[in-house]
């Protein structure tokens, strides 16, 4: 697990710039919002996403999450089908919040051009690569 | 310095005021549009809808089309309202901005830093309250939503020059009457306006000129009063305006989060009227006016039979004050049956508990 600034990136991942989180499951990939866009954003309120069956473009929207008053999207990291929405994180979107690597997963998407889109993201293992993203995302930022 | 242009619209028609924001936003995000602040107020009332929100859930929409009244579902968070000439709205959009912290919490403290001074200003004693709020004594004074458009971020509020609270009531889909009654009370009593806490309501100019002055000192910005671009009309025109026309978007399905039985309005600031139903062999309904996790009022009805029948109000009575924890609320129930010698058939103390406590479910 790499920790950077107090925020978990576990390093099996891969991350899309857009602060969206990316495992890969054999053929499929399971996708969620990272610890620091969580933290960020502050406890979530509503999450929607779109349907299973839709498809859905690396860097275009994948869904919605609020957290008080504030709407943010969820943009997807790869292209593909979506294969599977966590219907108990729709229901209690604060699991992002608690777990965002785990319970708080939000979709699991068919991959139309997984080879190609993974070069395009920062890989869990290249620490150094995560914290210069991270860090210039915080100095936008604050 | 940063260079930020100001954007004054007037008075706008209700689409206008609450989504042209949208098409500079678009622009804004597409580098043809510097960072913006737009001022202005609707022209006629409407009634406003949170992006998440179920629209039938919570807007009466046989009153509000019989008023003729639009509805319109607003691209940032926040709750269910009604909105009219009375208020002065402020809409932020920037990108990249460095006085624009992405953090929310911190992105909502410093923007709505704003608000508070410029409600000092114009001699209302407001401050800050975290995470998002303005309140003056307790009381709520500005309402506000944010939100991202790509790479655009969005903050819009209001200053209340006055509001009409009954109004604000109708517009609501509530159980009964008795319910919008105490919403209406509720609002009475923790939302106020510049009328209110003035006397009078300032000219909207004066608003205007305060509002721009101290968003240029606090956040060490430069306002240039400009015009929209044709391509920022354009968008509207051709982008924000058929989006929000259309029954996919007014009507738009929303996520399982807001399907929680029972029925609940934010008021203000930690301030909620809810109504909650425990079907144990009878049927209990609570409603309450919390703040925080703390019941202001509450009343017990449903179809359980007690004797003595006025016993009940006895239980209401004790709930005031009580905090919405399952210790404190059984304590409360159990000294009610032994305090009264209630009797009520087929309902334990233990059901009354588990109603009271579905009302910190709604919260």
């Amino acid at each position: 697990m790499v920790k950077i600034e107090g925020n978990d990136f576990p390093e099996d991942l891969y991350y899309h710039r857009d602060h969206m989180w990316v495992k890969v499951e054999g053929d499929k990939v399971r996708v969620g919002y990272n610890d620091w866009a969580q933290e960020a954003a502050g406890k979530l309120l509503n999450l929607n996403t779109k349907k299973v069956g839709r498809s859905v473009k690396s860097g275009k929207t994948l869904g919605t999450v609020e957290s008080g008053k504030w709407v943010g999207p969820l943009k997807s990291p790869v292209s593909g089908e979506i294969a599977e929405v966590n219907e108990e994180a729709r229901k209690e979107p604060s699991v992002i919040n608690d777990d965002p690597y785990g319970n708080g997963w939000v979709a699991v998407i068919s991959p139309s051009d997984l080879e190609a889109e993974l070069g395009d993201l920062i890989k869990g293992s290249d620490g150094a690569e995560l914290e210069s993203w991270l860090a210039a995302e915080k100095a936008k930022h604050t | 310095m940063e260079s930020w242009r100001l954007l004054n619209l007037g008075y706008s028609t209700p689409l206008v005021a609450q989504t042209f924001y949208e098409a500079v936003a678009e622009a804004v995000h597409r580098g043809v549009s510097p960072n913006t602040l737009i001022l202005l107020q609707p022209d006629s009332p409407y009634a406003c809808l949170g992006y998440h929100q179920d629209l039938e859930k919570e807007m009466d929409l046989e009153f509000c089309e019989e008023s003729g009244l639009p509805i319109i579902r607003r691209s940032q968070g926040g709750g269910a309202t009604y909105l009219d000439r009375d208020q002065v709205f402020y809409q932020i959009v920037s990108r990249g901005s460095e006085i624009v912290p992405r953090n929310i919490d911190a992105m909502f403290e410093r923007l709505l830093s704003v608000t508070v001074e410029t409600y000092r200003r114009l001699g209302v004693p407001a401050e800050f309250k975290p995470l998002n709020d303005v309140v003056v004594e307790g009381r709520k004074i500005s309402g506000n939503g944010a939100g991202m458009h790509e790479s655009a971020s969005i903050l819009v509020g209001n200053v209340i020059l006055d509001l009409n609270y009954d109004l604000m009531a109708r517009v609501l889909r509530v159980p009964d009457e008795k319910f919008r009654d105490k919403m209406a009370s509720s609002m009475r009593e923790w939302v106020s306006t510049l009328k209110r806490e003035l006397g009078e309501i300032p000219p909207v100019e004066k608003v205007h000129y305060t509002y721009a002055a101290v968003f240029e000192e606090l956040l060490g910005v430069e306002l240039h009063r400009e015009e929209p671009t044709e391509e920022e009309w354009r968008i509207f025109e051709e982008e924000t305006k058929p989006r929000h026309n259309s029954r996919e978007w007014l009507y738009m399905e929303v996520p399982p989060s807001q399907a929680k039985e029972g029925r609940a309005v934010k008021i203000a600031h930690e301030v909620k009227v809810v109504e909650a139903d425990h079907k144990a062999a009878k049927l209990i309904r609570i409603r309450a006016e919390v703040k925080g996790g703390e019941i202001l009022s509450a009343q017990v009805r449903g179809d359980f039979f007690a004797l003595p029948k006025e016993a009940v109000f006895r239980l209401e009575e004790a709930l005031t004050g009580v905090r919405l924890e399952e210790s404190a609320v059984s304590d409360v129930v159990e000294r009610f049956y032994d305090e009264t010698d209630v009797q009520i058939p087929r309902i334990s103390p233990g059901d009354f508990t588990t109603a009271i406590m579905k009302v910190k479910g709604l919260f």
